[in-house]
């Protein structure tokens, strides 16, 4: 693969209670697109991502410039309204607050209505949104997103989706997920974490990958057949 | 309600039954008729004495909640402090704060000032364990949101860990809100020249046991309102619900 259309990360050995959980590996991120992390769950994702993201490191910790994060929880401040919450960066930074963006953000994915709301007066849709708003705002290259959409209804799951590609366009995107559907909706290239220690592997399997490169994500479910196919392959990579 | 009212006025009913029927004499148990009577005719009394306890435990308990905030923030921003200021802490839990009383009359003289020192003492204890307690709690995905969104240490206390900590600081202000008035009357016994506390000294040593009584009711009218007060004073600070994260 060439290397100028990649981000590269290394990312180191992790021991937790000196079982080791993570390999030593390389992790290349396709610029500009949609990278998913498919395991089972415990397989250690989520400390991929920490390790990624330089939050589990006892020494020094990474330079996280470089990154924006979205969890599966929204993480919204209860106690601030919709707008203070997009801007919550630049507060924590000591930044002037550059609302006009903020409100442009939230009009983006729908929300330009709500922006005195609390959180706690949203659905849960509508609470992702703005988190997935806070994201935005913070303008980094490469988004981290560790399954945001897991905690949603299917319809509200969709719509955060379609929301999430138009709004991300642009930005290099790590989904780490373990919906397949998901996988196949939105990605552009698949890694699967697998084994103890776990190291993660690109799916180059020749089914996959004319799938990937042939029709653009997101992928409407028009072939079923090879949709099928293909979600049948990715289950069995986990087992 | 109208079943706690009923509930409340049978109890009365039947104290003012057994006093009548039992024929036993004011000075030992006055019936409520006579307590009400007491309260009418020295409602200008009782009003005075209500006021200054009530300012000393407000002003007390506002003077502890700066104080114990402070201590807290302070304590928890700088970690070499802690062992420093714990032992401090744990010696102020395990002297109750009135027994410092005769002591502090000796210092600042009757009145106003020692009764308010004896309150601050003990309303600061809850009011810095609990906010500390809090600010140790914070929820670590926030703060990892905020490491990863390059946030300072001061903005992370300011915009997060403090109003994350605010339903456990009001937790320790309705602890040090329950001491306050406990705290106020067994001062007032020990030296004072006003207050609740005060004029139940007075009425027992005249005898005026119907006086005596009134006082203590309005003693629990004043702690109800206290704990009222600071009931509704945490729904408006903590207006957001419990289980958002």
């Amino acid at each position: 693969m060439e290397r100028v259309d990649c981000y590269q990360f290394q990312i180191e050995d992790f021991f937790y209670e000196s079982s080791h959980v993570l390999k030593n590996q390389i992790l290349r991120l396709k610029k500009q697109d949609w990278t998913c992390l498919i395991g089972q769950s415990g397989v250690g994702k989520t400390t991929l991502l920490r390790c990624l993201l330089g939050l589990d490191r006892q020494s020094t910790l990474r330079s996280t410039s470089s990154f924006s994060y979205m969890a599966q929880t929204d993480l919204l401040l209860p106690w601030a309204k919709v707008i203070e919450n997009v801007v919550l960066g630049e507060r924590l930074r000591g930044q002037t607050r550059n609302y006009t963006k903020a409100l442009e953000i939230l009009t983006k994915v729908g929300l330009q209505e709500f922006t005195n709301f609390y959180p706690h007066q949203l659905s849960i849709g509508m609470r992702q949104r703005v988190a997935l708003a806070r994201t935005l705002m913070e303008d980094r290259k490469i988004v981290l997103m560790d399954e945001p959409f897991a905690a949603l209804d299917a319809k509200t799951r969709c719509e955060l989706q379609e929301y999430a590609v138009t709004a991300l366009k642009g930005k290099t995107v790590l989904l780490v997920t373990h919906d397949i559907s998901e996988v196949i909706h939105l990605s552009n290239q698949i890694y699967i974490l697998k084994g103890f220690p776990a190291e993660a592997t690109l799916v180059t399997e020749p089914h996959i990958q004319t799938i990937l490169e042939q029709i653009p994500a997101p992928r409407a479910i028009h072939d079923l057949h090879l949709w099928q196919e293909a979600s049948a392959f990715l289950s069995s990579l986990y087992s | 309600m109208i079943k706690k009212t009923i509930a409340l006025f049978l109890l009365l009913g039947l104290w003012q039954l057994g006093v009548t029927i039992l024929e036993i004499p004011v000075y030992i148990l006055p019936a409520p008729t006579v307590i009400a009577g007491s309260l009418m005719t020295h409602h200008m009394l009782l009003l005075k004495h209500i006021f200054i306890s009530a300012a000393e435990i407000i002003i007390g308990l506002s003077v502890a909640v700066l104080l114990g905030g402070l201590s807290a923030i302070l304590i928890d921003y700088f970690d070499r402090l802690k062992p420093l200021i714990t032992p401090i802490l744990l010696t102020l839990q395990s002297t109750p704060p009135f027994v410092l009383m005769p002591l502090l009359l000796l210092w600042c003289g009757f009145g106003f000032t020692p009764k308010l020192i004896v309150i601050c003492l003990s309303c600061y204890f809850p009011i810095t364990v609990c906010l500390l307690d809090g600010l140790k709690r914070s929820p670590s995905n926030w703060l990892d949101m905020a490491t990863i969104m390059g946030a300072n240490k001061k903005a992370t206390l300011r915009f997060i860990r403090l109003p994350a900590a605010l339903p456990c600081l009001m937790s320790g202000v309705r602890l040090a809100a329950i001491h306050a008035p406990l705290t106020v009357l067994a001062a007032d016994w020990i030296g004072a020249s006003s207050g609740l506390g005060y004029l139940i000294m007075l009425s027992h040593g005249r005898l005026q046991i119907e006086l005596m009584f009134a006082c203590i009711v309005c003693i629990t009218l004043m702690t109800f309102a206290l704990n009222k007060g600071v009931t509704l004073l945490e729904k408006k600070l903590v207006f957001w619900p419990s289980n958002t994260l």
